[in-house]
């Protein structure tokens, strides 16, 4: 099991062989950075938060007592990190820096990279899906994010959020609801270009 | 099911986020209801699209950044771990001069006192009342030991009793296991509405068990709420008695507390350190007899190396002593967080109206003040346009 193995890592760290924590880095990183990229919609916050949510993980693993599964609580912690993020970012009206660079500098990789023109027509989807994102209320953008895109449970994101399952599950219906034409529109858009 | 109803569940029918009946309740309507259908058909399609955008690796420098970070913090806090030791141990043998032992209780109740009149000479009686806490024995400074005094208070006291007990546990669990070495931590989360005097009552227990305060932050969050941080180091033997008393002053929404038996890694430290001193004489001792200046710099060389290691076994078993003499004890204060949105509602608004106002107030005098050379120069040309207008008449 994998929070079993979590577990060991954990206590090995609390141990002193703090080397290990590298190993819990490398498991969860690119899901905590794929998660923050989406929340928050650029490179250098998504980096900047992964990094605070795993030094905030490192400095409160100590006192981290195994009630939930390390996973949920290292998810928590990254949507709590991602909405204050956001709140920060209200309060300084900077709202519309909220840029949607140019994909090849995010770092994020498809899977046809031969073919220049599906490469291009990807990069566009990609961008415009950020931008529908971007557009909810940080309530929404996080269920969606955490279900539709990382593919969370209910249950998972229950407990991540701190919110009822049924909260999780009327903000997704509402939110797919909300999404459904834009998404198809895409969807067409993607087809009739490639 | 009517048809609306079933239309407001497809967006969870899609991925199994409904029960089971609801479930077979909407896969029946479906068999006759074509744009029911589609709509799943649509959903189904969205998911997928989006589903397709999870694939994101983390950049490389993030995992770098990560460690080098954890790496400075890790050496920043030793060694001021290590700074905090030493000054300990200075305060410490400075109190184990005889002459001083009268004197420190007095003065310690006399600071106290001084700390509680200067803060808040308003809420002084309320505070201890609530602390059930007299400050005549505060003031009675006689007594050699503030702790064992205290613990001594504590059995006459019959509202106290449940903290003599932990008190007591504590003791005989340190005579049964006098040899292990135990770190130990504890988080609490406390909920306050009126946080007026709250960093006093903290003061007050930082004195009254020879703790101290080794991080203390407060800020104010985008609620316009007030939270507090402490990280206090509390003398292990008092920590259950400073845990009990720091709940009692609100209300506690979590409290965690662990402990790390770190026995065998300072057996193993002092083992070591015993070993490379012996080695490191036996080395000065050959240097002695050396008489090749090509031995003496091997030796020396060897010397340094043995001395290096010491040097920094020493730090890590000074760090562990006082990890285990002291435990730390975090604490976190919050306004219990309100049930209503942080974006609207009637008191924000007004709250926002006064501010505006003093805004503009502000404004307003910077604009008059700006304009006053302008002004003066005005008035005095009225004036002596009047005067000339006077004469004329005249």
């Amino acid at each position: 099991m994998d929070s079993r193995k979590d577990k060991m890592i954990i206590e090995a760290v609390n141990n002193g062989e703090i080397e290990l924590f590298s190993l819990l880095i490398e498991r969860y990183q690119d899901r905590v950075y794929s998660t923050t990229y989406r929340m928050l919609g650029n490179r250098e916050d998504a980096l900047d938060i992964s990094q605070e949510v795993f030094l905030k993980v490192f400095k409160k693993l100590s006192s981290f007592n195994f009630e939930s599964t390390f996973s949920t609580w290292l998810f928590k912690v990254t949507a709590n990190k991602c909405r204050d993020q956001l709140r920060h970012r209200k309060t300084k009206i900077n709202k519309n820096k909220v840029s949607l660079e140019h994909s090849e500098e995010n770092g994020v990789y498809f899977e046809n990279d031969d073919n220049p023109e599906e490469l291009y027509l990807e990069k566009e989807a990609e961008k415009n899906i950020m931008q529908l994102i971007n557009n909810l209320k940080t309530d929404f953008k996080e269920v969606i994010v955490l279900r539709d895109i990382e593919d969370f449970s209910y249950q998972e994101i229950s407990e991540m959020l701190s919110i009822p399952p049924g909260t999780v599950k009327s903000r997704i219906s509402r939110a797919r609801k909300y999404l459904k034409e834009d998404i198809i529109k895409l969807r067409e858009g993607d087809k009739n270009g490639s | 099911m009517d048809h609306k109803r079933i239309k407001e569940l497809l967006p969870l029918y899609i991925d199994g986020g409904l029960r089971e009946e609801e479930i077979s309740e909407i896969d029946e309507h479906l068999k006759n209801c074509s744009s029911c259908q589609a709509e799943v058909e649509d959903l189904k399609n969205n998911l997928n699209y989006l589903k397709r955008f999870s694939k994101i690796n983390a950049p490389d420098e993030l995992m770098e950044s990560i460690i080098n970070n954890i790496k400075g913090a890790k050496k920043d806090s030793k060694s001021k771990e290590e700074n905090d030791s030493n000054i300990i141990k200075r305060i410490k043998d400075f109190f184990a001069e005889k002459k001083v032992r009268t004197v420190y209780p007095a003065a310690a109740a006399l600071l106290i006192f001084l700390i509680v009149l200067s803060f808040g000479g308003n809420n002084f009686t309320h505070y201890f009342n609530t602390q059930n806490y007299t400050p005549e024995y505060d003031l009675n400074g006689t007594a050699k030991n503030v702790y064992k005094n205290q613990s001594f208070n504590f059995e006459s006291d019959s509202v106290l009793n449940h903290r003599t007990l932990s008190v007591n546990e504590e003791i005989q669990q340190k005579n049964i296991d006098l040899q292990r070495k135990i770190i130990q931590t504890a988080v609490i989360d406390l909920e306050i509405e009126k946080m007026d005097n709250i960093e006093e009552k903290i003061i007050k227990i930082v004195q009254e068990y020879n703790a101290y305060i080794a991080e203390s932050r407060s800020w104010i969050d985008s609620n316009d709420k007030k939270n507090i941080y402490y990280n206090l180091r509390i003398p292990s033997e008092n920590f259950s008695a400073a845990i009990n008393e720091v709940s009692l002053l609100a209300e506690v929404t979590s409290s965690r507390i662990s402990s790390r038996d770190v026995t065998e890694e300072y057996v193993d430290v002092e083992a070591r350190l015993k070993n490379l001193k012996l080695q490191e004489q036996r080395y000065r001792d050959l240097l002695n007899r050396a008489e090749k200046v090509e031995d003496i710099l091997k030796v020396e060389r060897e010397l340094e190396r043995i001395r290096g290691t010491i040097e920094s076994l020493e730090g890590r078993m000074n760090y562990l002593k006082n990890q285990i003499s002291l435990s730390t004890l975090e604490i976190n204060i919050s306004h219990p967080t309100p049930i209503t949105g942080e974006e609207w509602g009637f008191v924000k608004a007004v709250q926002n109206a006064v501010k505006a106002m003093a805004e503009s107030f502000y404004n307003m005098i910077i604009k008059l003040g700006s304009s006053l050379p302008y002004l003066l120069l005005f008035v005095f040309l009225y004036s002596a346009f009047k005067t000339i207008q006077g004469k004329n008449k005249n």
